[in-house]
């Protein structure tokens, strides 16, 4: 490739900058690389949009969402993969620091997420472990390998206040189940722009009593409290801003 | 924000509710004299006032017989109201109650017979410092020493908006790409100076 | 005065918001006896009254089991909130404690930091089905690929991905790719030069 044409890549790609949905595939492809198909050009920016809209989602309320670890891992395999496409090109080739500013953009939203998740996962452990053996199969929140993180991390903290627990008197040695039970504030605001026009939305009054209702419309923007729109946050009608 | 609902394990709730109140004994209680540092016998006289934790009364108040009135604690009490109605911002509450709105949300909850106007009381007195404390978390340039007079929850608000300011700063000017050490790194290294230096 | 102790525990915590005090190993067995005199107090009121009598002494039965239960609320409190601040560390320090802050910490919770660093590790192998993802990198947004750094300890030698190898010595001035130095700057080893 020419110095003329690498300077017609650089240039859309810092005018792309700002742009978060950048085609990543299409950037990477040259005559050296056969792996990424036709198919993959539009899914790579799609997936990532669904990653970074679901990381403000969990960055931005306070109880655990449904997971997304199918995205999460294509993309974080699509990271894996491009990386290693790179590591092949010359080392003097200018286009690798673009692409790997990019492809570390994603990687730090991709472990943002999955720490957030962490964090939330050790911070209400009980109360998500007992909402989640009540869930479906299909409904799950949590992916596998952070269940099992959640019982092991369970299981570390009941050992370790068992230590002390056995040393008191016996009518009090052990602690029940709603002493243990640590819940997220529901009840705090978050900004909101809506993706569907919904009626109905009822928001009661922190003063009295009175319920009231809410219209959305589409790209509408709200400041709400997270509890009256946690069902639409987690099927999508609506984004955490 | 507080990201969890107050649970067993929180600190400040309990030493909120180790706040103390004033209370009057109506009957003898056997066997609590070491409540009294007054007391002569192992009883409680009738008629004792003491100040004690929020905790105890609640036992003594579920009792059947409720050997105890109580008053409200000073920062709570009418003549107090009725200051922070007047004008809130000059209270100092570390010096008067550390846990002024935590403790006020245990008193509301207490369904004491003063517990809806202490509810009112709360937010009005909040509404009325919030701006106080927003104005002052703004200054960014003078030294740590305004949140003197806050409560404990006015001055983590206090904080976390500074540190927010402060990071709206550096993006504006500069753009946030300075990684910064560890905050348990940074006060680590200050302490080993510190002693190092004594 | 009972649950003074367990509540001082407490407010040492609460003194030193940013690092953890030493384990009060004293004052925790206090508390404990503490715990232990009250329940055995009432267990002689209960097994030496007669029924007639319990009415009476039921404010001072009831008194000590409310006191028994804060202790307990207290103690509970003092260890979970110490093992918040582990788990803190374990992100920040790294797997490896500096052993002044390693002192602070008793033999059961260096257990539980090392065991919270395993099951922390095999979660952090299994992402990506597999492929592992090291979760304490990538802290913050990067902007920019490389990154002028000051050397504030001498670290030695190290490896970079493309092989080379740097020693870095104290005071000195280095350009280096982000990843290889983000996590000597949250560690204090290296501080990141801002330039205007």
């Amino acid at each position: 490739m020419c110095l003329e044409e690498a300077l017609v890549r650089v240039k859309k790609y810092l005018m792309m900058e700002t742009d978060s949905s950048i085609d990543i595939s299409r950037l990477l492809r040259d005559e050296d690389e056969e792996n990424i198909s036709d198919d993959e050009e539009f899914t790579a920016p799609i997936v990532l949009n669904l990653i970074e809209n679901a990381w403000l989602n969990e960055k931005l309320s306070a109880e655990i969402l449904p997971h997304k670890s199918i995205y999460v891992d294509a993309m974080y395999q699509q990271i894996l993969t491009m990386e290693d496409n790179i590591s092949k090109l010359p080392s003097d080739d200018i286009r690798i620091d673009i692409y790997q500013l990019e492809l570390d953009r994603i990687r730090y939203i991709i472990t943002s997420y999955l720490r957030i998740r962490l964090e939330k996962i050790e911070r209400f452990t009980k109360q998500i472990l007992q909402q989640e053996a009540q869930r479906s199969v299909d409904d799950q929140y949590l992916s596998f390998h952070e269940l099992q993180y959640a019982k092991s991390f369970q299981e570390l903290n009941e050992k370790h206040l068992n230590l002390v627990l056995k040393k008191m008197p016996a009518n009090v040695a052990s602690l029940s189940h709603s002493q243990t039970l640590i819940r997220p504030n529901l009840e705090h605001f978050v900004f909101i722009r809506s993706r569907v026009s919904q009626d109905g939305l009822f928001i009661p009054d922190i003063a009295g009593n009175e319920e009231r209702e809410v219209k959305l419309t589409e790209n509408s923007q709200f400041i709400l409290p997270y509890n009256s729109v946690s069902e639409l946050v987690k099927n999508n009608s609506v984004q955490l801003i | 924000m507080k990201l969890c609902r107050s649970h067993y394990f929180d600190l400040e709730d309990i030493l909120a509710s180790h706040e103390t109140m004033p209370a009057t004994f109506t009957e003898e209680v056997k066997g609590l004299g070491f409540l009294d540092p007054g007391a002569v016998t192992d009883n409680i006289t009738p008629k004792t006032k003491l100040e004690l934790p929020f905790w105890i009364l609640q036992v003594l108040l579920q009792l059947p017989n409720k050997p105890v009135t109580v008053e409200l604690p000073k920062a709570f009490n009418a003549t107090h109201r009725d200051i922070f109605s007047a004008d809130a911002c000059i209270v100092d509450f570390n010096k008067l109650c550390k846990f002024f709105y935590t403790f006020g949300k245990i008193l509301a909850r207490a369904k004491l017979k003063e517990s809806p106007e202490i509810k009112k009381m709360l937010v009005e007195t909040f509404k009325q410092r919030f701006r106080y404390v927003f104005d002052l978390s703004q200054n960014v340039e003078t030294e740590k020493l305004a949140s003197d007079k806050m409560d404990r929850m006015e001055r983590e608000l206090y904080n976390e908006s500074r540190t927010a300011q402060v990071r709206l700063n550096q993006w504006m000017s500069v753009g946030i790409g300075t990684i910064q050490a560890a905050s348990m790194i940074v006060n680590h290294r200050k302490r080993k100076l510190t002693v190092f230096e004594l | 005065m009972f649950t003074e102790k367990a509540v001082d525990l407490l407010k040492e915590l609460d003194r030193c918001p940013d690092t953890l005090p030493p384990y009060h190993e004293k004052m925790v067995r206090a508390v404990l006896d503490e715990m232990n005199i009250l329940f055995e107090k009432n267990v002689e009121v209960l097994n030496s009254s007669v029924s007639d009598n319990l009415g009476e002494f039921m404010p001072v039965l009831k008194f000590r089991h409310a006191a028994l239960e804060r202790n307990k609320r207290c103690l509970m409190a003092y260890f979970w909130n110490r093992l918040l601040k582990i788990r803190q560390m374990r992100w920040e320090f790294g797997r490896i404690l500096p052993p002044d802050v390693k002192s602070n910490l008793s033999e059961a919770e260096v257990n539980w930091f090392n065991n919270y660093s395993k099951i922390l590790a095999n979660y952090m192998k299994s992402i990506g089905q597999g492929c592992g993802l090291n979760l304490l990198q990538n802290m913050d947004p990067p902007k920019s690929l490389y990154l002028e750094v000051r050397c504030l300890a001498d670290h030695g030698e190290i490896k970079m991905e493309n092989g080379e190898v740097i020693c870095l010595q104290k005071n000195h001035l280095y350009l280096l790719p982000r990843s290889a130095c983000e996590m000597l700057i949250r560690q204090g080893i290296l501080e990141q030069v801002v330039s205007f």
